[in-house]
């Protein structure tokens, strides 16, 4: 222990903490907790039963009553602390509730019926974690249906996205031709003007496509990313001209040559792009609200949205439902946090 | 992945590859070597055309167009009708007395909300990046704490915080612990505002704290060495040195900041609705309620809505590449 | 037999020529060195014969044929790059089968062909290392097995030895020289270091600003320069130039002056008239240190590199002109110090200073 606060405490050479080093870790550490605690707390809740949810004050961790099966009766009894009477000190499992009055049993002597007020009872808790919320998602609504949705709108057009940019950036990095200052001049003005502010006439396009209330009415307008071509043909930039050269020399088509030596070489780019991709796929959200009105199509974000939006929000699933959503990309994350964080403080691109 | 599912995608991967040679063999027969580049623009382009600036083009069309048919065919021309309708207003320091009251609210709730939301956040991520700048430990770790709510989607940031200022949340818990009466946290009009704008700081800032930290850390480490060994104070050293060198990153933070903020709808609209009454609505949410979710779909006014906005973007945006130019040029 | 010919070759990128008309041709098995400062277009026109740049005008021709306008691969050349240009992301093997797998080679011929490049470069030991983990030397290696496996009429080299250190530069020379023997193909070799040229070439093309200055075996360069440029770049230490006037043309000999001195040259047929200006070249090996009594001309000692078994020698003289010695053994001299220079008369170049040219060689 004293060893460790040696460690935390050695930071500025071999002076004691200073006051702005007291300050820093204060600030960290308020920091993790706004930043995981709510988190932490919706995870948290999302394994307690409706009525555990209704509690309040709040129980940090799921508490749930212990119940038990017992001779004699169908379903399984919960058991309650018995703090007042005779029976002060035992365990009592609750058979059923008449009025103000608990209908208790002992477990080891299932015969007798012993009445008690209720105040005079408490519950038996023990830590549980209730999976219920979970798997109502998929039996009561339609989950895998959002899930699948979602999953094929982030696939798909992440690999259109990938394929459409990188040959674009290509042509872009290492050719020259007529047109190529127009056409960079046109993507760095549709940097300036994103899809928020052309929903009216993106809208009528896509309907007129027929793609309106179809997945790839979601996918299609956002796979030419100017983002994306701009990321990859910096990058690309960077590709010594000679090693095209050599494959030319290897008769290797130009076709050739952006698969089997530009791809294999971008790919760091590449996976900083599909990682960009995935997350906005996976979080988008105005523009499916757009363009989906069929609870069929809806992305899981449309049904995480149109659950709480019901009248009197059904929290229990809601909240298991989101732990769901936040899975993947927290996964994502937590793999390739290091260099996600020193991707996107290069490219300045979230 | 295993080596073995590893092969089997590069297998996949350059067979769908070599399908391709095809149409670009006949590709360079028709058009030419010279033209080669545009066989790997073209798809590129296609897309961008047809939902990039197709769109720009007819949002300029709708807007000059009335009536709730959706294709502009049938539309009818009413000329500048939609942008005067905006603009009509008795008094202009009163949102009530404008013909299309709701804009002026939506506009002005989102002035106050970037301002407010611009300045937290710019605020917050620089004294984030400072301390994640010093000799801390476990720096990467903390670095990922502040980033990762970045990645999460809005609608679950939304229902995350949601979660925590419901009636019987744990905000509320805590106030009543300490002897306080609940709040209806997202009822109350201030209230509903302040979290708006909270909450939206607490996804963001982290994203500009890892701008303004690449900042920091490319301020050359000798310039540092040099100010110590002219003695100066820490305080110096931020004041003349550090706060100086960072301007050029913290300016192009702070107009990024402003352009994404101007747009900020997912994370509002999940947690508030636009709500209570309109204390939270915004521009963009504005324009989807017009346009998309209200009857009869006023699509000329949401397109001219749409046109205004994307003129301050494009001058944002202007103004950023400048800068940004400007600094990279020494 | 693959002999290689081009015809008034020029090319534009867009200001102005930067290849001024080239003629040149290279018989079967010729190794063939283009020299000349670097932006002289040496590179320029390397890729022009490799079909990698277009040529704005001229032709080129393989074997009586013309391939101005067939496509880089298609004109069984293979070309080794300055930066080595190998696949990073490939290991050596698939390097050195990259192209024989794109004209459909059959799979046990690739074998046996990326065998046999590996053996002769010797590194079939590095065959399934990625490029990014070998050394300088063995890159180039690679490099260079990546175009003998292909059995081109024709080998390209674009500086490729300049960026491997001294040592290696040497033993590397040697190999492609003895790679060169062995083979006997055709190859055209661009360097801007003129000692890589006089090592390795059976004849030396002398580029400057786009046109060929010179062409003919090392020794032919060396002793007879056709001008002065030409001079100056070939050979070390540098030639050393003197300024002259011609005073007089008496029989067979030739009477030039300078300000500071005279000097009595034996002359052959060559026509100069009196009064013309003149460049005197002469070798620093053709220079000899003397007794300041006898000597030619007299010039301080600015810098002496004494590198063991010789040593050169920087004078200068009062007029300005810089001149360099060369001495066997050790020379020994302060700085400042007066030293008297003798002119060997029968191993000087005279130039035309106007016009650059070369009068006559004695
Ligand atoms: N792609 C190009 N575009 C325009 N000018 C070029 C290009 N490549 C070379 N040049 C110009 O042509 C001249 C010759 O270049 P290069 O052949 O590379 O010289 P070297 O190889 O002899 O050093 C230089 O002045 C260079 O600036
Ligand atoms: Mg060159």
């Amino acid at each position: 222990m004293a060893r460790l606060m040696l460690f935390l405490t050695r930071t500025r050479g071999v002076k004691r903490l200073h006051w702005t080093d007291w300050f820093s870790y204060s600030y960290l550490f308020l920091g993790v907790l706004l930043m995981f605690g709510p988190v932490v707390w919706m995870v948290m809740s999302s394994f307690k039963t409706e009525t555990q949810l209704m509690e309040f004050p709040p129980n940090f961790l799921p508490y749930g009553q212990i119940e038990r099966k017992i001779e004699g009766f169908e379903n399984p009894l919960p058991l309650f602390l018995v703090k007042k009477g005779d029976y002060q000190g035992k365990i009592l499992a609750q058979s059923r509730r008449v009025g103000i009055l608990s209908h208790l049993v002992d477990p080891d002597d299932p015969d007798t019926l012993i009445k008690i007020n209720v105040r005079d009872r408490e519950p038996v808790k023990e830590f549980s974690l209730s999976l219920d919320n979970y798997s109502e998602l998929f039996e009561r609504f339609k989950f895998t249906t959002y899930l699948w949705n979602s999953i094929f709108i982030t696939v798909v057009a992440t690999l259109i996205t990938l394929l459409t940019c990188s040959m674009a950036a290509f042509a872009l990095s290492k050719y020259k031709f007529k047109g190529k200052l127009p056409a960079l001049a046109l993507i760095v003005g549709a940097l300036m003007v994103p899809h928020t502010v052309t929903l009216v006439p993106l809208f009528l396009i896509t309907k007129s496509l027929g793609l309106f209330n179809s997945l790839w009415g979601v996918i299609l307008p956002a796979v030419a990313s100017p983002t994306g071509v701009f990321l990859l043909r910096q990058y690309m930039l960077t590709i010594p001209d000679e090693i095209l050269d050599a494959a030319r020399m290897d008769k290797a088509s130009e076709w050739k040559i952006y698969w089997r030596i530009i791809l294999p070489l971008s790919m760091p780019a590449l996976a900083v792009l599909c990682i960009l991709s995935v997350m906005w796929r996976w979080n988008d959200f105005l523009w499916p609200l757009i363009v989906l009105f069929d609870s069929d199509k809806f992305t899981l974000q449309l049904a995480l949205n149109s659950f709480q939006g019901q009248h009197d929000t059904q929290w229990s699933n809601l909240l298991a439902m989101t732990v769901l959503v936040l899975i993947p990309i927290a996964t994502v994350f937590s793999f390739l946090q290091k260099y996600i964080t020193t991707g996107t403080a290069s490219s300045g691109i979230k | 992945m295993s080596t073995m599912s590893k092969t089997k995608v590069f297998f996949l991967f350059s067979a769908v590859m070599r399908l391709v040679e095809f149409p670009f063999r006949l590709f360079l027969k028709c058009f030419g070597m010279r033209n080669v580049a545009w066989f790997f623009l073209a798809p590129n382009l296609i897309f961008f055309g047809i939902f990039s600036l197709l769109p720009v083009i007819l949002n300029i069309a709708y807007s000059l167009t009335g009536g709730s048919e959706i294709l502009l065919n049938d539309r009818t021309y009413i000329g500048a009708d939609n942008f005067s309708d905006l603009l009509q207003c008795e008094d202009y320091m009163d949102p009530n007395s404008c013909k299309e009251d709701l804009f002026w609210r939506s506009l002005s709730n989102t002035t106050i909300f970037v301002f407010l939301q611009v300045g937290m956040m710019v605020g917050f991520a620089l004294i984030t990046a400072l301390i994640l700048n010093r000799k801390i430990v476990a720096r990467g770790f903390f670095r990922s704490v502040f980033f990762f709510p970045v990645m999460l989607s809005p609608v679950v940031v939304a229902l995350i915080w949601k979660w925590i200022l419901q009636r019987n949340g744990l905000l509320n818990a805590g106030i009543e612990y300490f002897g306080y009466e609940k709040i209806l946290w997202l009822l109350e009009r201030n209230w509903a505002f302040f979290w708006s704008v909270f909450v939206s700081v607490w996804m963001h800032m982290g994203f500009y704290a890892l701008i303004i930290l690449a900042g920091l850390q490319a301020i050359p480490k000798d310039v540092y060495e040099a100010a110590r060994m002219d003695a100066a104070r820490p305080f110096v050293i931020f004041r003349r040195i550090t706060l100086p060198l960072l301007m050029p990153t913290m300016t192009v933070v702070m107009l990024l900041a402003l352009i994404k903020g101007v747009q900020t709808f997912d994370e509002v609209y999940a947690l508030t609705g636009g709500g209570p009454g309109t204390t939270t609505t915004f521009i963009i949410q504005y324009i989807y309620e017009t346009g998309f979710a209200g009857s009869p779909r006023l699509l000329g006014l949401a397109a001219a809505v749409s046109l205004l906005l994307a003129c301050a973007l494009i001058i944002l945006t202007t103004i950023q590449f400048i800068v940004k130019k400007r600094s990279a040029n020494g | 037999m693959a002999e290689l010919i081009l015809k008034d070759i020029t090319k534009d990128y867009g200001d102005g020529d930067v290849i001024k008309g080239i003629n040149l041709r290279i018989p079967q098995g010729e190794f063939c060195v283009f020299v000349g400062p670097s932006g002289c277009g040496k590179s320029t026109l390397l890729r022009m014969i490799s079909g990698l740049e277009d040529v704005t005008s001229g032709a080129i021709s393989l074997d009586g044929k013309d391939i101005t306008k067939v496509h880089a691969a298609d004109r069984g050349m293979a070309m080794v790059f300055q930066s080595y240009a190998l696949y990073p992301h490939m290991r050596v093997r698939e390097n050195l089968s990259f192209a024989l797998e794109n004209i459909n080679t059959p799979k046990d011929e690739i074998i046996q062909r990326v065998g046999a490049a590996a053996k002769m470069l010797q590194i079939e030991g590095i065959l399934d290392r990625k490029p990014t983990t070998l050394s300088g030397g063995q890159r180039q290696r690679v490099a260079i097995g990546r175009s003998v496996v292909r059995e081109p009429k024709v080998f390209l080299f674009d500086e490729p030895l300049s960026n491997l250190d001294a040592e290696l530069r040497v033993q590397m020379r040697d190999e492609i020289t003895r790679l060169h023997k062995r083979i006997g193909n055709t190859m055209i070799y661009v360097t801007h270091d003129q000692i890589e040229a006089m090592t390795m070439a059976d004849r030396i093309v002398v580029l400057h600003d786009g046109v060929i200055e010179q062409s003919g075996s090392p020794l032919e360069l060396y002793d007879r320069p056709c001008n002065i440029f030409v001079a100056g770049f070939i050979g070390a230490p540098r030639m050393n130039f003197i300024e002259m006037k011609v005073t007089d043309v008496k029989g067979d000999h030739i009477h030039l002056e300078h300000t500071l001195f005279q000097l009595r040259i034996p002359a052959g047929k060559h026509h100069v008239s009196i009064g013309q200006e003149v460049t005197l070249g002469v070798r620093a090996n053709h220079l000899e240190i003397s007794e300041t009594d006898n000597a030619d001309v007299i010039g301080v000692i600015e810098r002496v590199e004494n590198l063991g078994a010789e040593s050169h020698v920087y004078a200068r003289l009062a007029s300005g002109e810089g001149l360099t010695v060369y001495k066997q053994g050790y020379f020994e001299a302060g700085d400042k110090d007066k030293i008297g220079v003798k002119i060997v008369h029968n191993k000087l170049h005279l130039f035309d200073t106007d016009s650059g040219g070369s009068i006559f060689v004695a």
